[in-house]
């Protein structure tokens, strides 16, 4: 081992780290009671969590998460420093939540900000806006309808990246290889396949958008030509 | 020789000297030993009546009243009043037409002597020792104006010279563009300083021949200034070598262009790696990169830790929203559902190539409305 781990970066080197964040929410009913804690005309319960895809422990390399919630909560900015960084909360509105990821002390990093919009309700798709007639108030209620179990998730998969970590973080960071997704899972909708698919995704545009790049520069260079021989008439 | 040689020959150098003036010149020469001191003072020609006769119808053609009373000072036996550089000058010239007429001898014509006789000349003689006399007579303000001018002129030079050096070293600078190495990391604040003090590193390191100027050490103990600079110059080399030594430890992780030095530092620079990094390099194989997440980068990036969706590339207001539109049409959103590296490049470049796409478009467009204006115009003609 080293003899002393200085807080030292290591250049031209990045380590990142998948995360997911967001929220998961049900709707009040027989099965989901709400605790008698809360006001009555709450219609949700939910829970906002920051969480590693594969389950792993995120307190490795943080040391606490602080979820600001919305004013009319009692003790808005929750602060959770031991895993499972989550709050469990109930509430009737949708609202911004202000996520700050702090991290282990000698590690040299700031913190970083995360924001997350509170999901209760279900998003209308497709079919309920072509339902509703391309009435949107219409659509969300067909999609509510649709929605029988009353559970609605919001979950986003971003990755941190570390630029040029101090040593310390990096022996944190890799103690444990955590960075590579599951091919395909049941557990979670983020895998390997489902960036292969937006991967797919962006070089089929990436196909069209230079096919009317083409396009584009052959007119271009047409009227380049029209123009000269109208200047030289 | 007698005189009638001299006159036919050596008259002519000079026509104000008689042959006995000449040999009495060259019996005090030999007689003294060439001293020119003790000659001078020693001399005193008195012409002889004839002589002054012979000068006499010389110069009947001026005013002859002058004349008679220039002759009654004559006739009373003055000398000629000689300078040393005419006696010089007579000396000289009839030795050496002498010696060049020597032929029938067989004797080898001294030729270096000839030369070295010939090249007197009165006048710079005189002029000579003016300036000389001059020289010693100055007043020590004089003296002490002097050398402050030589100092300040020699700073002068010494300054143009390196202006000169500096200006041609922007020049190659900026002739020889070379930026192959990537330039993003000089763009931040910490960049631009970093670069700074990289250049200021190697530029200390380059041998400077910065020659201060010294005064003129006019004195028992004064050696010639080019030996003092050269003293000088070693002393600087020293010191310089000195100080590469010491800075040799602490090299910077530089992108200089000058390819030696990047060498030198390179080797330099793998000292101070850490252990960590030496490890990563040797064990590590791409899908042990992946799985720890690590990635390797070229250019310097900025330290600090970001969340990847954070980091996606915006343009202006106007340009991004007419990306935006076009992205929804192809059926992508803004927000990736798998921001992950590959992901986030690929995006990158495809909101480049949008971009790109949409500059082009309005460039079209320009030139879509120039060209039916002037056919507007051209077609009414």
């Amino acid at each position: 081992m080293a003899p002393s781990i200085s807080s030292k970066r290591i250049r031209n080197i990045s380590v990142s780290r998948p995360i997911i964040y967001g929220n998961i929410a049900e709707k009040v009913s027989e099965k989901n009671p709400l605790p008698p804690s809360s006001p009555s005309d709450h219609t949700h319960t939910w829970k906002v969590f920051l969480a590693d895809p594969l389950g792993n422990d995120l307190s490795q390399y943080i040391k606490k998460v602080v979820f600001k919630l919305h004013d009319t909560y009692v003790n808005s900015s929750r602060s959770i420093e031991s895993p499972p960084f989550e709050v469990h909360e109930t509430g009737w509105g949708e609202f911004e939540i202000v996520i700050k990821i702090y991290f282990q002390n000698d590690c040299g990093e700031k913190n970083i900000t995360l924001y997350h919009h509170l999901k209760l309700h279900p998003y209308p798709t497709h079919a309920d806006i072509q339902r509703a007639g391309g009435d949107e108030e219409a659509a969300l209620r067909i999609a509510a309808a649709e929605n029988v179990s009353g559970h609605v998730e919001s979950i986003q998969y971003d990755e941190l990246v570390f630029n040029e970590p101090t040593e310390r973080m990096f022996k944190l960071l890799t103690q444990k290889p955590g960075s590579l997704l599951p091919y395909k899972s049941d557990k979670t909708p983020f895998t390997k396949v489902a960036e292969r698919e937006e991967l797919d995704r962006i070089d089929k545009a990436m196909e069209e958008i230079n096919k009317l790049v083409e396009q584009r520069q052959i007119e271009f260079k047409k009227l380049e030509e029209e123009r000269k021989k109208i200047v030289q008439l | 020789m007698d005189s009638n040689d001299y006159n036919k020959l050596l008259k002519d150098i000079n026509p104000d000297w008689s042959y006995k003036e000449t040999k009495y010149l060259f019996d005090l020469a030999k007689r003294y030993d060439l001293r020119w001191a003790v000659i001078i003072d020693s001399y005193e020609y008195v012409p002889d009546e004839d002589e002054i006769k012979v000068k006499k119808e010389d110069e009947d053609k001026v005013d002859d009243k002058e004349k008679s009373k220039d002759d009654e000072k004559k006739e009373t036996k003055t000398y000629t009043p000689r300078t040393v550089e005419d006696l010089k000058d007579q000396l000289y010239k009839v030795s050496s037409k002498l010696l060049n007429s020597k032929q029938d001898d067989g004797v080898v014509k001294d030729v270096a002597l000839i030369k070295a006789l010939d090249s007197f000349d009165k006048n710079k003689e005189i002029e000579r020792k003016k300036y000389l006399n001059r020289l010693l007579h100055r007043a020590p303000t004089e003296i002490a104006e002097e050398e402050s001018l030589v100092i300040e002129a020699r700073k002068f030079e010494l300054a143009a010279k390196k202006m000169l050096m500096e200006r041609a070293q922007l020049l190659q600078l900026l002739d020889s563009p070379q930026s192959s190495a990537p330039i993003h990391q000089f763009l931040t604040s910490s960049g631009l300083t970093q670069l700074y003090n990289t250049l200021m590193t190697v530029d200390k390191s380059k041998k400077r021949k910065t020659e201060a100027p010294v005064a003129p050490q006019l004195g028992p103990n004064a050696i010639p200034y080019t030996q003092q600079l050269a003293k000088q110059q070693a002393a600087q080399q020293q010191a310089q070598a000195h100080k590469q030594q010491q800075q040799g430890g602490s090299a910077a992780n530089s992108h200089h262009n000058d390819k030696k030095s990047q060498k030198q530092q390179h080797q330099q620079q793998q000292k101070p790696q850490s252990e960590i990094l030496k490890l990563l390099q040797s064990r590590l194989t791409p899908e042990e990169m992946e799985v720890y997440g690590i990635k390797f980068h070229e250019e310097k990036v900025q330290a600090g830790v970001y969340l990847r969706s954070q980091k996606i590339v915006t343009f202006k207001p106007a340009v991004q929203s007419k990306v935006v539109e076009i992205l929804n049409e192809l059926g992508i959103s803004m927000r990736l559902t798998m921001p992950t590296g590959a992901v986030c490049s690929k995006f990158d470049k495809l909101m480049h190539r949008i971009a790109s796409l949409v500059d082009l478009k309005k460039q079209t467009d320009k030139i879509e409305a120039e060209v039916t204006l002037m056919k507007r115009q051209k077609g009414l003609l």
